[in-house]
Parts: structure tokens; C-alpha cells; sequence
């Protein structure tokens, strides 16, 4: 690789580090990612009513399964959501424009975008697995029952995870999309056949399966492999590969796309 | 007519399907396409949506929660209907495949069951319900130890069957997250089948992978059951 190559690549990191700073800001300045965050929030505090049903151990899984699924959700929603806000904001307000003006190549733009993205998530996945984690801590306490904290760890990996690939997947349909409206739509469909993938798989036999809609189906990716608390030992490398897999795979198509996009 | 095709725009779907395809490789859990067909019945209760929203493990409890409302008005067509559909939702799940083993195999017989019945309908209802317990159980490849003892546990109580329960002791006692009994069992039950020198064979193999320092292991009475086999059966 020469000098001059080395000093492009470092350029266009730099340029995707500023994007994602500033996707980051607006991020959070997103009234949406705080209702949905604070949404979650009172799920997770919600699930202590089921102190009141006297499971036993059992509680402990309940309480994950509900404070998961809250974060689980919320993530979803603001990856799929929040990917298309943070992309026609800043097409629709200009600032899109006023940036690749610059010499700042639209790969590095676009990453920058999903790179801020995938930051954001991972604040709000972040924060709300301590959250449950410290909720559920005293909780075990009190049940006499060991506290599964790493699993808990992985568990907020694997939402951040499939979160990251329903952003990178409606990264991908912003390129192509006109307005929000339709993106978000598209991201949200995504992950529903994601998550069923599983049911397509239980009628092989089925007509409609079979030839394109069933290759479509296979290529599809698995969203439920990233159910937490689902955790097979030794798969850890192979889901992570998977999971940042799609993401690249969507970046990269997505990139593709934006290169030959009338702005 | 000239049909012409923009080869750099079908670029950004080719790197997506070439890319998918590979990923396809990458080994992932396995399949529990199956157990989807379960939830049938309960279709309208909000568990397909709730699962294709990525809400599978809240929605099986939920209807875990249901089935236990439906267990209290001892309304089994409800119990047994929410219970399984919890289990295919979360089939990697134990205790719901284990509970609801249990609820078929031992509530649901008594339930249905008339009073002045014959001892033989009683017994054979019994048993009926025990064997689709313990399909419920073997259903999923892959048992868990906690599993195999519920299997060993219902053959041999439910069935009366103590070789089978046994070998499915014997199984669990294999794994390495088995409880110590699952051993025990495995050796008394085999000796009672008429298999004390298979069983004697397998405890003398077993036994170093007791930890002395446990009092749950009981290695101490386990060597003292393996000097009375040798007693008892000679070399």
C-alpha cells in the first residue's frame, strides 16, 4: 500500500469518525430514542410485580425474559426507526449536502451514519442491561438463587447485535427509499420476517416455499438466533461472525447503492 | 425490442446475495422449526405476533402464566394447550418442558378421572398420560441431564419400568452437569433389573469422578455399596 493510499484511508477514517460524532449528538437529541428508551425502562421496573406470583427460582428467568424482551424491543425501534431519522434529517435538512461538498468520500459518509447508529444502540442497550442486571442481582438475593451475570452480559451483546443488523438492513433501504416513512416501514417488516424465519422453516413441503420466495426465506437473516438467554456454549464466535456478517454485508450493499444516488 | 440491463445498479443485491449465502454456513441453533406447529391452537392469542416481534421468551411465559391460571380452575384442555405452546415457543427451555411433563403425567390423569372407575381404567388412563408426557420430554434431540432424570423419574414411576429408568439415569449421570443421585439411582435400579454385574462395572468407572470433599456426591457410601456388590457377586 503506498503513502498516498495510507493517507486516503486515514482521511476517510477520520471523516467516518466526525459523521459517526455527529450522527452521535443528533442521536441524542432524538425525542423518540429517549420515549422509547424511558418506555423500556418502566417495562423492565414493571416485570417486579411478579415478586407477587411466588415462582421461586423460576421468577429470575421471568424477570430477564421481560426485562430483555423490553430492551429487545426498544432497540429494535429506535435501530429501525432511528436509522431512517438519522439519515433523511440530515439529506432533507442539507446537511448531507454541505458535507459530501467537502472531500469527504460517501462511503465514509454513510458509514459514519451507521457507525453513530450502532453507538447509540449500544448506549441504550448498554445502560438498560445494567439496569435489569441490577435489578435482577438483588432480586437473586433475595431467592437464594446464583445470579447469571455474564450471562446477562452476553444477553445485552446479542440485542445490541441484531439491533446493529435491523440498522445496517434499513441503512440499506434509506438508500434506495424517498422518505422516512417508507423505510422505517421496510426496516420494520425486516425484523418481523426475521423473527419468523424460524416458522418459514416448519413448511418446507409448502408450494409457496419453494424456488425464489423460498431462496429469499434462506438468505433471510435469522433474527432469533439472537434471543437472549438462549446462549449455546462454544457459538459465541460463530454468532458474532454472523451477526457483524449481515452488518457488513447491508454496509457495504448500502454503500453501493448511495454511490449511485441522485441527492 | 432491446431489453437492456444496468449492471452496476444490481451490484449492491448481488454482494447481498452472494454474502447471505455464505453467511448461511455459519453453524446456528438448532432447528426448532417444529415445535411452531404447536402453537396452532393458540393462534389469536397474541403469541405468533408477540414472536415475530422478537418477544418469544415473554410471550412463553406469559402464556406459562396463563397455563397455571387455567391449572388452578383445573380446566386441562387450557392447561395442557397453553403449557406445550409455552414449550414451543422456548423448547430450549427446561422447566417449562419439564413442568408441563409433569402437569400431563400427573394432574391431567386426575383430573377427567371418575371416581367409581375401575382400578385397571385408572391405571391404564395413568400410564397413557405418562407415555405422552414422556414423548413431551423426548421431543426435543439433545436431552439435558435435567431432562434425561424427569424421563428416568416418570419410567420408572409412572411405568414401573426400572431398566429403562435406569439407562436413563445412567445417561444423565453422564453429563457433566447431572445431579449426584442420577448415578445412584442408575446403579440400584440396574441391579433390580437383573444387570448388577453391568451395574457393578459402571459404578467401579464412575466412582473416581466423585469428589471426596461433596457430601452430595457421597463417594464414601457409594465405595462402601461397590465392596458389597463384589461380595455379592464375586469377581
Amino acid at each position: 500500500m503506498s503513502r498516498q493510499d495510507n493517507l486516503s484511508l486515514a482521511s476517510a477514517l477520520r471523516a467516518i469518525g466526525l459523521v459517526a460524532r455527529m450522527t452521535l449528538s443528533q442521536a441524542v437529541r432524538w425525542r423518540l430514542a429517549w420515549f422509547t428508551g424511558a418506555a423500556a425502562l418502566l417495562l423492565i421496573g414493571g416485570a417486579c410485580w411478579l415478586r407477587d406470583l411466588h415462582f421461586g427460582g423460576a421468577e429470575l428467568r421471568f424477570l430477564l425474559d421481560l426485562g430483555f424482551g423490553a430492551i429487545g424491543i426498544g432497540a429494535l425501534l429506535v435501530a429501525v426507526l432511528g436509522t431512517a431519522h438519522l439519515f433523511f434529517g440530515d439529506l432533507d435538512g442539507r446537511m448531507a449536502a454541505f458535507v459530501l461538498a467537502r472531500p469527504v468520500p460517501r462511503t465514509s459518509w454513510l458509514l459514519g451514519k451507521l457507525a453513530g447508529a450502532l453507538g447509540a444502540l449500544a448506549f441504550l442497550c448498554g445502560s438498560l442491561t445494567v439496569l435489569t442486571g441490577a435489578l435482577t442481582a438483588g432480586r437473586a438475593e433475595a431467592l437464594g438463587v446464583a445470579w447469571p451475570g455474564l450471562e446477562i452480559v452476553r444477553s445485552g451483546g446479542l440485542l445490541w447485535l441484531k439491533a446493529a443488523i435491523a440498522s445496517a438492513a434499513t441503512l440499506f433501504v434509506c438508500t434506495y427509499a424517498r422518505t422516512p416513512l417508507l423505510a422505517g416501514g421496510a426496516g420494520l417488516l425486516f425484523v418481523v420476517i426475521g423473527h419468523l424465519r424460524p416458522v418459514a422453516s416448519a413448511w418446507p413441503s409448502e408450494a409457496s416455499l419453494r424456488g425464489v420466495v423460498g431462496a429469499v426465506v434462506r438468505l433471510w437473516p435469522d433474527l432469533t438466533r439472537f434471543d437472549p438467554l438462549d446462549w449455546m456454549p462454544g457459538t459465541g464466535a460463530a454468532l458474532a461472525g454472523y451477526g457483524l456478517g449481515y452488518v457488513a454485508l447491508f454496509a457495504g450493499a448500502a454503500a453501493l447503492a448511495f454511490s449511485r444516488r441522485d441527492l | 425490442m432491446r431489453l437492456s440491463v444496468n449492471l452496476p445498479g444490481l451490484a449492491p443485491w448481488a454482494v447481498l446475495v452472494l454474502g447471505a449465502a455464505l453467511l448461511q454456513s455459519v453453524p446456528g441453533p438448532p432447528e426448532r422449526a417444529g415445535e411452531w406447529r404447536l402453537l396452532g391452537p393458540v393462534a389469536g392469542t397474541g403469541a405468533l405476533p408477540a414472536a415475530a416481534g422478537g418477544w418469544r421468551a415473554p410471550a412463553a411465559d406469559v402464556l406459562w402464566l396463563r397455563a397455571n391460571l387455567a391449572w388452578e380452575r383445573r380446566d386441562a384442555v387450557a392447561t395442557e394447550t397453553l403449557a406445550r405452546a409455552a414449550v414451543a415457543l422456548e423448547p430450549e427451555v427446561d422447566y417449562f418442558r419439564i413442568n408441563t411433563a409433569r402437569i400431563i403425567a400427573f394432574d391431567l390423569p386426575e383430573w377427567g378421572l371418575d371416581p367409581t372407575a375401575p382400578a385397571e381404567v385408572a391405571r391404564r388412563r395413568r400410564a397413557q398420560h405418562v407415555r405422552r408426557a414422556l414423548e413431551l420430554l423426548a421431543s426435543r434431540p439433545g436431552d439435558s441431564a435435567a431432562v434425561l432424570v424427569e424421563r428416568a423419574r416418570l419410567t420408572h414411576q409412572g411405568l414401573g419400568d426400572s431398566e429403562a429408568a435406569g439407562e436413563l439415569f445412567r445417561a444423565a449421570a453422564e453429563r457433566p452437569d447431572a445431579p449426584y443421585f442420577a448415578g445412584r439411582l442408575s446403579v440400584e435400579l440396574l441391579i433390580r433389573a437383573g444387570r448388577a454385574r453391568e451395574a457393578r462395572e459402571w459404578l467401579r468407572a464412575w466412582l473416581p469422578r466423585l469428589p471426596a470433599g461433596d457430601p452430595e456426591a457421597q463417594r464414601a457410601r457409594m465405595e462402601a455399596r461397590l465392596r458389597e456388590l463384589d461380595r455379592l457377586i464375586g469377581p
